[in-house]
């Protein structure tokens, strides 16, 4: 009560401003009336009466100040005009504005961007139920820091039943499920999750009811609220309806809240359906094969246990499911690395770690590298800033003459600081939409809401906040310092900020140092990765998926019709070269089994792992795979009843032949029949442009009918793609146009894909390094234009001296020059141990790389002798006598 | 009656507290009351009155009404609210404190 007094009051002496004034001067003038009648009344004279009155009373103006003051309204109204002053002020240099308000935006816009997206990958928690007691299941190797890798159905039902610190334990496949509303196959993507899956996170349905343990293995689906309102346009009817998934009907019994998309951020999940269906889908179930690790497990602690505790609890019934399991491991080697997988729990509030742990580093990266822009930024504002409170010098004498306060003063630049970085801060964020949309553009997979919400915003104002503070304090501090009488005096000639700026000159070139080294960096690195001979040609080869198993064909009538539809395609102008294979290079997918090599004691433990790809004849050719020793497949090495041929690559040969002859060796891999070495290629990729070569073996796809029937056709362009593409569809077409072909993607574009990370290390870290460069360009700029000016008195009376203009051109190239080195004598060293944190992000060269250094080292010798240029010119065509005269 | 005494840091809200403790008054009123209570010993500086009143008010010590002196003429009367009422009991034990330990070391001396 006595509180909303207070403010009603101070509201009324704020507002009502004009009202309280007259009510004070009433009161006073009563208290003066008094006086003279007072006065009066003991005989004086009414002139004299009324002076002495006035005399008593004192300054009546100083009165009714110190009231004001007394109310506190003088803060406030103190600040409203500031405010006002502020904005005219600002309105009246619109130049200097704009180049502010626009640095700021961009890199309050570029921070504001990378935050949204790295908020949403990283830091946003799942709209659930006390999301901070949720635990994430990972296995993996011991000393493995990134641990990762599914759980198999079975592991997880055990882990279910025997765990004792959790209440609850909940599954969710990582293969996806597609749904298909009219013609579109895949208009939504979904999951199998464990019927507990809703209740365990706290999912309220919005419509309908979730599923639950108690459904079994019907076929029902949950849709979640944004795939409702995308396809039933939000109508209650839809539960009920059938969902198509995968070719079979599912019910929709519900729809999961608003906000709730699964549990892997970047991949949302249109609709769940019970792990427990997954029968009804596939005619050979994976529930019940412990070797399958398509699931990802979630818990909830009961209260009270901590993570290494469930940890511990869970490690021993992890253990405990290896070692009943572990006969499905054919070596010794694997079956050791399988036994000493360990169980570990992280935090699971965030969802599943996937994609954190894939683009956290690089968010991390490109974070710095934006804090470090805006600091940019802020330091050429605060220079801009100094060098016009230099020149309002006089203002502010004037001001503090007329009595101002120093924090009035201070206040008031503060109040154009703040402005400044308002403005900035709502045109960054414009900005920032444009940004992130840009940098989500680079995770074509990752399906990400990265929208500017509440945190988003709070973080975007605390920069501001920051921003504000660092470069509108130090000048306010100088202003504020000005003495009314020597400013109002004084003219041009020396002030006490040239050391300031020149450190923010240093601090400029070292920062901008760091950024134009990281970007080299990081181009240098994509250009390695883009140049780099994997192994097989990246260009005109094209690949497109066959599958003629869809039109009946197995057994032999395959393996002749691929003969065939190959045969076709050698005759087929503008294709060099063909063949056939079931894996492709960088493609994510992996096939190995262990090797036993005819002559080879493997070591005890040793690790025998083989990567496999099978091919047809011609595969190495049309994808540019040299051959070493020995031939090709060819046909007689196909059917059935051929004898068993393979062929390994130089990797394999020098691993278990040493120098020796691998060819007519026989080598077993897994289970499979021995085959005989007929020939060694060359190393290529396999699973990643920045692998070294792993030991690799090529089966013949055409010697054994593969289980489904399909491969991938690769075929290299002899002039262009598309003539070649238009060649296969020719050869099938004629061979049996009823086999469906996949569609047609170039092989550069498939490992373009694997390098998307990289890209976007280099175009962000390019576009940042830019800007950066352009900010140390105006800020040396500016300062030097700054020290140029202050120093016309002394060049003048150098010149006058006899001093020559080319001597005065150097005398301010030299004084550049010698900022300039010491701000990459900060910043060299600075760049080596920063870049350090981003070497696991590099590719082919050392953090420290000195061709990176060098080359941002020239870069910025020569953006600051562009920038010291016009002002070290002025300086040598300064008129000795004007100089001289003006003082 | 000799020159009149500069008030002890702080005294000032307690006397205008206790002088308006008994009924409402205006600042001229206050500023005499307290003259004459003091047999002229206390003047109370303009000066310092206003500021003063309006920072009590703005404190909710004291609350003000417009209202017609005994001569008609309107004027702003001062009074005392129940937070300012146990605020003059605490200012005034700590006064009777203060001048009591005063007195002692100037009795002893």
């Amino acid at each position: 009560m006595r509180t909303l007094d207070r403010v009603r009051l101070r509201f009324r002496s704020l507002f009502r401003r004009q009202s309280v004034d007259l009510a004070l001067e009433a009161e006073l003038r009563f208290h003066l009336d008094q006086l003279i009648e007072e006065n009066l009344a003991s005989g004086m004279a009414p002139a004299e009466a009324r002076l002495a009155a006035l005399r008593t009373i004192g300054g009546i103006a100083q009165i009714q100040e110190e009231c004001r003051d007394m109310r506190r309204v003088n803060v406030i109204e103190n600040l409203v005009q500031d405010l006002r002053y502020g904005i005219r002020t600002l309105l009246k240099s619109p130049g200097f504005t704009a180049i502010a308000v626009l640095s700021l935006a961009l890199g309050i816009g570029a921070n504001t961007a990378i935050f949204s997206v790295f908020h949403a990958v990283a830091l946003r928690l799942l709209p659930v139920e006390r999301p901070g007691e949720l635990v994430e299941f990972h296995r993996g190797d011991p000393g493995q820091d990134k641990p990762g890798g599914g759980f198999s159905y079975p592991l997880f039902k055990q882990l279910q039943d025997e765990s004792r610190t959790l209440a609850g334990v909940a599954a969710v496949s990582l293969t996806p499920l597609h749904a298909r509303i009219g013609n579109d196959e895949s208009a939504g993507e979904g999951a199998y999750a464990s019927g507990n899956f809703f209740a365990l996170l706290g999912v309220r349905p919005a419509a309908g009811r979730m599923f639950q343990e108690a459904d079994g293995a019907a076929p029902l689906a949950v849709i979640s609220y944004g795939f409702w309102q995308r396809v039933y346009g939000g109508d209650l009817a839809a539960v009920g309806k059938t969902l198509t998934v995968e070719g079979k009907p599912f019910t929709i019994v519900g729809v999961s809240a608003a906000g709730f998309t699964g549990v892997r951020p970047g991949t949302p999940q249109d609709f769940e359906a019970p792990i427990a269906a997954e029968p009804y889908l596939r005619t050979q179930s994976w529930l019940p094969r412990p070797g399958f690790n398509w699931i990802a497990i979630i818990g909830r602690l009961r209260t009270g246990v901590s993570v290494e505790r469930a940890e511990a609890d869970l490690g021993i019934v992890f253990k405990r499911h290896l070692a009943a399991t572990s006969g499905m491991m054919r070596d010794s080697f694997n079956r050791q690395r399988y036994l000493s997988q360990i169980l570990t729990l992280t935090g699971g509030g965030r969802g599943l770690s996937h994609l954190r742990n894939q683009y956290a580093k690089p968010l991390y990266v490109l974070m710095a590298v934006v804090g470090a822009v805006l600091l940019l930024a802020c330091i050429n504002l605060a220079n801009l800033l100094l060098a016009r409170a230099a020149s309002r010098r006089r203002e502010f004498g004037v001001r503090a003459a007329l009595g101002a306060g120093r924090w009035r003063l201070v206040s008031q630049i503060m109040m154009e600081a703040l402005l400044l970085a308002g403005a900035g801060g709502l045109l960054g964020i414009l900005f920032a939409r444009w940004t992130s949309a840009l940098l989500l553009s680079f995770l074509p997979d990752v399906r990400l809401d990265a929208g500017i919400d509440g945190s988003v915003l709070a973080f975007t104002a605390a920069i501001c906040a920051g921003a504000c503070l660092l470069f509108g304090f130090g000048p306010a501090i100088r202003a504020a310092g000005v003495q009314p009488s020597p400013s109002l005096r004084e003219s041009r000639s020396s002030g006490p900020d040239g050391n300031l700026r020149a450190v923010f000159m240093v601090s400029q070139v070292a920062l901008s140092l760091i950024l134009v080294a990281g970007a080299t960096l990081f181009s240098r690195s994509l250009y390695n990765l883009e140049t780099l001979d994997p192994g097989f040609q990246r260009e005109r080869v094209l690949l497109v998926d066959v599958n003629p198993g869809n039109a009946g064909y197995k057994d032999a009538r395959l393996i002749t019709f691929y003969e065939q539809f190959l045969d076709r395609l050698r005759e087929t102008p503008g294709i060099r070269a063909a063949g056939f294979s079931t894996n492709t290079p960088i493609s994510g997918y992996r096939w190995d089994l262990s090797a036993s090599v005819e002559g080879y004691a493997g070591r005890p433990g040793e690790d025998q792992t083989t990567f496999l790809n099978a091919v047809s004849p011609g595969y190495l050719a049309a994808m540019g795979t040299q051959l070493l020793a020995g031939r090709d497949f060819s046909e007689r090495d196909s059917g059935p009843e051929a004898p068993r041929v393979l062929l390994i690559n130089e990797s394999m040969a020098r691993h278990y032949f040493a120098g020796g002859s691998p060819l007519g060796k026989r080598v077993t891999l897994g289970d499979r029949p021995p085959a005989e070495i007929v020939g060694v290629v060359a190393d290529a990729k396999y699973d990643s442009l920045r692998e070294t070569a792993h030991q690799t073996a090529y089966l013949n796809c055409l010697q054994d009918a593969t289980p489904h029937g399909g491969l991938t056709l690769e075929v290299q362009a002899a002039r262009g793609v598309d003539e070649a593409a238009a060649g296969v569809r020719a050869a099938i077409a004629s061979v049996d146009k009823n086999v469906p072909l996949g569609t047609f993607t170039p092989l550069a574009t498939q490992v373009k894909r694997s390098l998307l990370q990289d890209q976007l290390m280099a175009t962000l870290s390019g576009l940042f390094g830019s800007l950066a460069l352009l900010m140390a360009c105006v800020g040396v700029y500016g300062v030097l234009v700054y020290r140029v000016a202050r120093r016309t008195t002394e060049i003048g009376i150098r010149m006058a001296l006899g001093s020559q203009r080319s001597g005065v051109l150097l005398l301010v190239l030299r004084e550049t020059l010698t900022l300039v080195g010491i701000g990459l004598a900060v910043g060299v060293p600075a760049s080596i141990a920063l870049s350090r944190y981003a070497a696991s992000l590099l590719f082919g060269l050392k953090p420290n790389d000195p061709w990176a250094l060098s080359a941002a080292v020239a870069l910025l010798l020569a953006v600051a002798g562009v920038a010291a240029w016009l002002p070290a010119r002025r300086a040598s065509r300064v008129d000795p006598m004007a100089a001289l005269r003006f003082e | 009656m000799g020159k009149p005494i500069d008030l002890v840091q702080g005294t000032l809200d307690l006397l205008i507290l206790k002088t308006i403790a008994l009924e409402p008054k205006h600042g001229w009123a206050i500023a005499k009351r307290i003259q004459q209570v003091s047999h002229e010993a206390l003047q109370v500086q303009q000066g310092s009155l206003y500021p003063a009143l309006h920072r009590l008010e703005q404190q909710g010590w004291i609350e003000s009404l417009w209202g017609p002196t005994e001569t008609g003429r309107m004027a702003k009367f001062y009074s005392l609210t129940k937070a300012g009422r146990s605020q003059m009991r605490k200012e005034l034990a700590s006064w009777t404190r203060l001048s009591a330990a005063i007195n002692l070391v100037v009795q002893e001396a």
